[in-house]
């Protein structure tokens, strides 16, 4: 990885850490009663939960598939 | 020297388990901050006995009633199945039981919780509008379970 894009990784990587975290506040803490605000953390970790995970996922099956190393065939060597 | 698979491998497991540990951790972290009632709330300890509900307000509680008067009370104040409140402020309540199982209910403000013999349950709430709620047991709790009714009064 070159530096400028190296660089350019861990300013992203730090985004989306800092925006994880800021968005999780927001509603939870706007509700009216303590069950109210459960919920409502909960369903931002499962939102949160589920655009991470597509992400990472999408990124680990894209290197899977982009850098697997393909078995040798019979009669090479 | 570790193959190309294998690092892909190590790399998915470890960026993985660094992303559950974070949501983990704001989730963690975030849940205590929520079910911590804000200073200042009003605390009330509701004893749910058969077939009535006893409000307890902590020393030094500041009620307002519904003519709109606010009195402060150093050594506390019991009252027995009206629940008084201000909008917009917070009540900081603790159940607890003295007899059977009982479920303290406010259909209205989505409240539901359980007041069980020998363990304090937590709970806070704002009702952010005025008005009159009506506290229910939801736990059949004996032969006058159904009587068992009091009475949120929020003054504006």
């Amino acid at each position: 990885m070159k530096p400028h894009s190296e660089g350019l990784f861990l300013r992203l990587i730090a985004l989306a850490v800092s925006l994880v975290w800021f968005l999780s506040f927001p509603s939870a803490f706007a509700q009216s009663s303590q069950v109210a605000a459960e919920w409502a953390l909960f369903n931002q970790i499962l939102m949160i939960g589920i655009v991470v995970g597509i992400v990472v996922f999408g990124l680990l099956f894209y290197a899977i598939i982009r850098f697997r190393e393909r078995p040798q065939k019979l009669g090479e060597n | 020297m570790v193959s190309k698979t294998h690092a892909i491998e190590i790399l998915s497991i470890l960026i993985t388990s660094v992303v559950l540990g974070y949501i983990g951790l704001i989730a963690g972290i975030n849940l205590i901050a929520v079910d911590t009632p804000p200073q200042g709330s009003l605390h009330v300890k509701v004893i749910a006995r058969q077939f009535y509900w006893t409000f307890q307000y902590a020393n030094g509680s500041k009620i307002t009633f519904p003519n709109g008067t606010t009195r402060t009370y150093p050594t506390g104040l019991t009252i027995e199945n009206v629940l008084y409140a201000k909008a917009g402020d917070v009540v900081d309540l603790e159940l607890v039981s003295m007899d059977v199982a009982h479920s303290f209910f406010i259909y209205e403000l989505g409240v539901h919780i359980d007041a069980i013999p020998g363990h304090d349950n937590h709970y806070w709430l704002r009702a952010d509008n005025p008005g009159q709620y009506k506290i229910e047991c939801t736990q059949f709790c004996g032969t006058g379970h159904y009587t068992m009714i009091g009475q949120l009064i929020v003054s504006p």
